[in-house]
């Protein structure tokens, strides 16, 4: 599903940038969609190695059971380089975002839409699930 | 003795702030009379605060209610997995929207001239 998501999503976004490109006749709004979608991406990113790293540690945990405190030395330093990774990964993030508004100078609006990509994919992904329910 | 010089010194300090405080707030009404750009930087702030509260709250319940899935079915992770990273990255870009709102509040106002 993830990665149906993700595909929609960039589908969308390259969608969303060629409309801008059409609708303003300039080069800074598809570039700022492009540059939101990136950041949608980015994010994304991170929160998929932050849940995939959570996810391994809940399945360790409950496979090893109440015994499972004997990882705990272990388990403790690499949750602490997984909230590490996550926050260092937000901070690009947000440095990327004034990087490209203020720097770059792209279309806000555009930018604004190119992060909407995920929101119109994810209901991309409802509506073709609806349809597959009603079919079946 | 000590007590009466304890008390007095408080009360000049109280009579120093509360000279200082109405001068000090004429300086800023002057400066902030009819200045929206001040207001915008305002907003700004209160908005990423607002969304950074209500992003954390709904993503903190929602991996506590799938740890707690995975924990009860640990053969469901897959599926949890997927739909966990889903919401969070939904909830994520209702705070990178208001990021980018509140950048362009701060560094492209379009209330100043």
């Amino acid at each position: 599903m993830i990665t149906r998501v993700a595909r929609d999503a960039v589908v969308a976004c390259v969608a969303i940038a060629l409309g801008f490109a059409l609708w303003r006749r300039n080069v800074a709004s598809p570039l700022g969609v492009l540059g939101g979608g990136l950041l949608m991406a980015m994010s994304s990113w991170a929160i998929r190695g932050t849940v995939d790293d959570l996810v391994l540690r809940f399945q360790g945990l409950s496979r090893r059971g109440p015994e499972g405190a004997t990882a705990g030395e272990t388990g403790r330093k690499s949750a602490g380089f997984t909230l590490v990774k996550f926050f260092t990964r937000h901070g690009i993030v947000a440095l990327a975002a004034y990087g490209m508004m203020v720097r770059l100078r792209l279309d806000p609006v555009g930018m604004l839409a190119g992060v909407a990509s995920v929101a119109v994919a994810g209901a991309v992904e409802a509506i073709r699930d609806l349809r597959w329910r009603r079919l079946l | 003795m000590r007590t009466s010089r304890l008390v007095l010194s408080l009360m000049s300090v109280f009579v120093l702030v509360g000279l200082a405080t109405p001068a000090y707030a004429q300086e800023a009404a002057a400066a902030a009379s009819g200045s929206a750009a001040q207001w915008s930087i305002i907003t700004a702030g209160f908005a990423l605060a607002i969304a950074a509260f209500g992003a954390a709250l709904g993503q903190g319940k929602a991996v506590a209610s799938a740890a707690e899935a995975i924990a009860r079915n640990p053969g469901a992770a897959g599926e949890i997995r997927g739909a966990l990273i889903l919401g969070l990255v939904l909830i994520e870009s209702l705070v990178i929207y208001v990021l980018l709102i509140s950048l362009i509040l701060f560094f492209l106002n379009p209330f100043v001239g």
